[in-house]
């Protein structure tokens, strides 16, 4: 007994002495390491200071791979915001680490390929476009999402269009970081995403498109919208709709008003939600109906739009408690109790801006009330 | 000459050579170096961590670093690469000779030290591009030679090597021949005769100067200085404190902004811990003329704010340092909170460092050219010499006088920005003169800094109600006069009605009312001026006592609003009732009257009666207009009760949920206009909205102080006109508080600073998310 407590003591003794010296190394390693990258960032950043261009003869020979010189890159890049700083990071990836890049984009292991496109991302050399643009359909995700950062730094009409259309292959679980790198994008991205608007005869791709101008202002004109609102397809009509919210051209909210008629309830909401989002009070009357509709987003787009008419908006809806309809009794007691501060949030938090979400919850929820 | 040389390998190669110059060498591994004579040379070989031994000092020793593959040189010292060994080692043990030579002025020597061993590094570029012209020349390579034998001829030049500069140029002119004449499918050599010419020929010149150049003394350190090196490389002046300080934990920005800062030839000094530097900076002796603060450190336990409040205590009286914070968030509070501590100068990470530098480089300029002209008023003639010197020396243009009878006088003559003036003067007292000179309009405009040797409260406060903007009691430290003079002149432009007040009733002095009248009061919707005096029952006009002013300022703040400002101009009870509409005014005068009359007896005693009359004029409603009439108001003496009331109010803006606002909107482009249009005009709110940059200015200019309540929404991408000048224009007219919106389509980061730097409350990068805008705005009106 007495032996097997020894040996346990021993066993534990072994194990901590074990882990000091493996914690140890560990410190050293990473002492090591950060020495070094702060050495490396000292040379990056006083070749940068001192302008200095022939960058290939100043770097070591250990430090002159992408694995070491990315990362002391990026990190001044986070700092720096220069002219100069754009040309001297090109030069450095260009005259150093060009050929690597070349290799790490085309190798099979999805980490460097990763690496190849960061170092797109921080300086695009127009010589790796193509390149790029075909990992965007990559079937590992992280390369997919770095491609889409890389194409969308290059800032061209062909890495945009690229984009849109891989995007609309894409399923639509996996088409949002397409779309939010887009919408994020700068402005000339914006510029080309509106060329392509304008170009395209795919209803598909400009459905795609219209929903990264839609949400912008100042990028589509009216006879465009009208045109999209004008339209038989009801997706490219839904999100034609919802430019409107964010360019209230008065002739397009005629044709908003006209949707609120509609057959189909989906655009009644998204009209509703329109109207409301832009306070024209003018279309009060129309949105009466809605509170006593049966669909779920359809009542609650209609009280939150009459919420944010102001004070005709409110007394009808006071008028609404005493209606027949349990439903619509419901939907007005809820948005009359709603405090202030919630509903200051907007209903474009609550409000899914999406028709396939739309769709999707109805299906899921045929009776949500 | 004792040679050590450090290698880990046989380093024959190099001791042969050293053996033909005639050297004694020593040879010792690299990574366990014997103890080292200070009087020895040092030669390191084959270094793999591109580190000489920590035991070896290249400041007091002269230190020569080879490598096998690159040049670098982690030390201030020489360096080069293995493979130009035969060409470079003979000249580097010639510089080393001179090294050891030079014994003077230490600062001088190093001098020398640095010009040699950069030259040295430049010369080494040229060497490794001449060989490889020689051997395998391309285009490419020989424009590089080129550039490279520019740069030399320059630097050579800038560091006293006339000769070198010359040959350099040579070389350069020739070099641009061959290149015209090189074919790239023949690649003929650059002849080696020619290149081994040129180099002797540079060596030789190199030898040569430093040859002739004197050795340094202490006793004609400026005779080297002419003889030697042209005026970019004068020798460090005598300590004044550095120029920039810069406090931030990161250490690489600090290298990085250093380094930019040797350039750029100003003094800089870095401190990465937050502790330290608040050691530092408390110290008195620590002086700089900008001092830069990072904001967040996340390794610290105080903010870089706490770091300045503690400076601003440690300097309250002199503070000659323009404070600049750096900060990675661009958030409202942050730069309100800056704004309040008043601070200078904002940056944002990612920093632009050109851009911080000419903002550094504006500061100190400005700093150097405001040297403003001093009348010293004092009978002790000890004290007006002492001070007249201090100030000279600063480059203060001063003169002084011996009592108050001279004063008018030589003020019209000298003209002078500043007064000292003593409180007591023979015969006469400074307050009363005061007193006097600011009766008179002209003279309005000289500030004035009380100087007496008593510490009587009394005076201190009698001297801020006449109109002074500062006082300072004997014995006063002439050390630090100028730097506190200079302090006063710098904040008086920004901060004159914050501390121009009366320390115990709040009165504002006539400065600080000068001050609102033009700079603070035009940005109030309505607002209305009032000047009153108090008439004894006897009918004559009550002379300034301060005790009975206190006690109506007491009873009137009590009346009105804390905002109000109520303050003395000329012996004259001034008020400015901010926020007030014409008729609220006249409701307000009324039961003033009656307040007033109840209490007169206990203000003024026994008897005593307060009258008041009203004059509103029906017109008066442009800016110029009420300038005029104040002017007017202040030169005409009346002597009569008098109650002057200005109204601007013209439009009342249209009503929803309680925010009463109106948005100007200047942009070119004509969709942006009607779809903000459209979306305020749903909204109820009114707009104005201009195409052009000048329109929009305009009618900002006219008619801005009108509608406080406004918002501007500025698209800066013009056609014609800079939309950051326009901002900045704007920025003028417009209050602290409007929401003052900036709409850009560059989305990078260094624009958008610029933006918020030049004065926007927001900036929006194009395309635009107009719910966004819309509710940011109303959320910002409401807030206000």
């Amino acid at each position: 007994m007495e032996k097997l407590v020894y040996i346990e003591y021993l066993f534990i003794l072994v194990i901590s002495l074990g882990v000091a010296i493996a914690g140890g190394i560990f410190e050293l390693r990473t002492a090591f390491i950060d020495k070094r990258r702060k050495r490396l960032n000292t040379i990056v950043a006083k070749l940068f200071s001192e302008k200095i261009l022939e960058v290939d003869q100043f770097f070591p020979k250990k430090y002159r791979t992408l694995r070491t010189l990315l990362p002391a890159l990026e990190e001044i890049d986070r700092k720096v915001a220069a002219p100069y700083w754009t040309f001297f990071k090109e030069t450095v990836l260009h005259r150093i680490i060009e050929k690597e890049i070349d290799l790490y984009l085309t190798s099979i292991n999805w980490e460097k390929t990763v690496l190849g496109l960061k170092a797109l991302e921080l300086a695009p050399l127009p010589l790796y476009q193509e390149k790029v643009l075909s990992l965007l359909a990559d079937p590992v995700d992280i390369v997919r999402f770095h491609a889409i950062k890389a194409s969308i730094a290059f800032t061209t009409y062909r890495s945009t269009k690229s984009l849109i259309t891989t995007m609309e292959t894409m399923p639509a679980v996996l088409q949002f970081p397409y779309r939010d790198a887009l919408s994020k994008a700068p402005y000339s991205v914006h510029q080309f995403v509106l060329q392509i608007y304008r170009k395209t005869e795919s209803t598909s791709e400009k459905i795609e498109c219209l929903k990264i101008l839609g949400i912008k202002a100042g990028l589509l004109s009216e006879a465009e919208i009208t045109e999209a609102l004008q339209s038989s397809n009801r997706y490219l009509c839904w999100w034609g709709i919802l430019a409107v919210s964010n360019n209230p051209y008065k002739p397009c909210i005629d044709l908003v008003i006209e949707n609120l008629s509609s057959g189909m309830w989906q655009l009644k909401a998204v009209a509703a939600y329109t109207i409301g989002v832009l306070h024209y009070a003018a279309a009060t009357d129309y949105l009466i109906p809605l509170i006593e509709a049966e669909q779920f987003w359809l009542r609650f787009t209609g009280a939150t739009a009459l919420r944010f008419l102001g004070e005709h908006g409110m007394s009808i809806l006071e008028a609404a408690k005493q209606s027949k309809s349990d439903l619509a009794k419901n939907i007005v007691t809820y948005m009359l109790t709603l405090p202030e501060s919630e509903f200051q949030k907007g209903m474009r938090s609550f409000f899914p801006m999406n028709l396939d979400t739309v769709l999707l919850h109805e299906e899921v929820n045929p009776n949500v009330s | 000459m004792n040679i050590l040389v450090l290698s880990d390998i046989d380093p024959k190669e190099i001791t042969s050579i050293l053996e033909q110059h005639g050297c004694t060498i020593t040879t010792a591994p690299l990574q366990s170096p014997p103890s080292v004579d200070p009087g020895s040379k040092i030669i390191i070989v084959d270094s793999h961590e591109n580190t000489p031994p920590s035991s070896i000092n290249p400041d007091e020793q002269s230190v020569l670093f080879i490598d096998t593959s690159y040049v670098e040189h982690p030390l201030n010292c020489y360096a080069f690469s293995m493979q130009w060994i035969a060409d470079l080692l003979p000249i580097a043990l010639f510089l080393f000779e001179q090294d050891e030579k030079k014994e003077g002025d230490q600062e001088i020597e190093k001098l020398f030290r640095d010009y040699r061993r950069t030259l040295f590094t430049k010369l080494q570029f040229i060497i490794d591009y001449f060989n490889q012209a020689v051997n395998a020349p391309t285009k490419e390579l020989l424009e590089l030679l080129k550039h490279h034998v520019h740069k030399t001829a320059g630097s050579a030049g800038t560091y006293g090597y006339p000769k070198v500069s010359q040959i350099c140029k040579t070389l350069e002119g020739e070099l641009i021949a061959f290149i015209e004449r090189f074919d790239e499918s023949d690649q003929k050599p650059y002849p080696q005769e020619k290149k081994e010419e040129y180099l002797k020929q540079i060596f030789a010149a190199c030898i040569e100067t430093e040859e002739k150049s004197p050795p340094p003394s202490q006793d004609a350190p400026n005779q080297t200085q002419s003889n030697q090196t042209p005026p970019s490389a004068e020798p460090p002046k005598e300590q004044e404190g550095i120029d920039l300080f810069l406090v931030d934990d990161d250490q690489e920005l600090l290298a990085l902004i250093g380094a930019e800062a040797k350039k750029r030839g100003i003094t800089f000094e870095g401190e990465s811990s937050f502790a330290k530097a608040k050691e530092r900076i408390t110290n008195p002796s620590f002086t700089t003329k900008l001092a830069l603060f990072d904001i967040h450190s996340p390794n610290e336990q105080i903010t870089g704010f706490e770091l300045i409040d503690a400076f601003l205590q440690s300097r309250k009286e002199s503070l000659t340092t323009t404070i600049a914070i750096l900060s990675e968030r661009a958030e409202l509070p942050e730069r309100a909170q800056a704004n309040n501590l008043g601070i200078d100068l904002y940056f944002e990470k990612p920093i632009d460092i050109g851009f911080l530098f000419e903002q550094v480089q504006n500061q100190l300029k400005d700093r150097g050219e405001k040297k403003a002209r001093i009348l010293i008023v004092d009978d002790d003639t000890e004290y007006s010499s002492m001070a007249l010197q201090s100030l000279e020396k600063s480059g203060f243009t001063c003169t002084s006088i011996l009592s108050g009878d001279q004063l008018l006088q030589t003020i019209q003559e000298f003209k002078p920005e500043l007064l000292l003036l003593d409180i007591n003067l023979p015969n006469q007292n400074g307050i009363e003169l005061l007193r006097a000179l600011r009766t008179d309009f002209r003279y309005r405009k000289i500030q004035v800094i009380m100087v007496t040797a008593s510490n009587n409260i009394e005076d201190v406060k009698k001297c801020y109600a006449a109109g002074a903007r500062e006082f300072l009691s004997k014995p006063i430290d002439f050390l630090q006069l100028p730097s506190q003079i200079q302090n006063f002149l710098r904040k008086d432009e920004s901060l004159q009605h914050a501390y121009a007040r009366d320390p115990d009733f709040g009165l504002y002095t006539q400065g600080a009312l000068e001050g609102f009248f033009t700079s603070f009061l035009f940005r109030y919707n309505s607002f209305c001026i009032l000047f009153f005096y108090i008439v004894k029952p006897d009918g004559s006009k009550l002379q300034y006592d301060r005790d009975l002013y206190g006690k109506l300022a007491q009873k009137l703040k009590h009346f009105f609003n804390t905002g109000d400002v109520i303050g003395i101009y000329e012996d004259t009870f001034t008020l400015l009732l901010l926020d007030y509409t014409l008729d609220q005014a006249l409701v307000m005068i009324e039961s003033l009257h009656e307040f007033l009359r109840n209490d007169a007896e206990t203000i003024l005693g026994e008897n005593g009666v307060i009258t008041v009359a009203a004059h509103t004029p029906q017109d008066g409603n442009s800016m110029e207009e009420i300038f005029s009439k104040s002017n007017q108001l202040y030169t005409e003496k009346n002597e009569k009760p008098v109650w002057s009331i200005y109204s601007t109010l013209e439009n009342v803006p249209l009503q929803r949920d309680n925010i009463i606002f109106s948005v100007v909107l200047i942009s070119s482009d004509s969709q942006i206009l009607t779809i903000l249009s459209n979306a305020f005009e749903f909204r109820n709110i009114t707009v104005q909205s201009y195409e052009t940059g000048v329109e929009g200015y305009n009618y900002l200019l006219k008619h801005f102080f009108h509608d406080r309540n406004s918002a501007i929404i500025l698209d800066g991408d013009f056609e014609k006109e800079n939309g950051y000048v326009l901002l900045q224009k704007i920025k003028t007219v417009v209050g602290e508080k409007t929401p003052l919106y900036f709409l850009s389509f560059l989305s990078k980061e260094e624009d958008l600073t610029e933006g918020l730097n030049l004065g926007a409350t927001r900036i929006f990068s194009k395309p635009i998310q107009l719910q966004v805008l819309l509710d940011t705005l109303e959320k910002d009106v409401r807030r206000r």
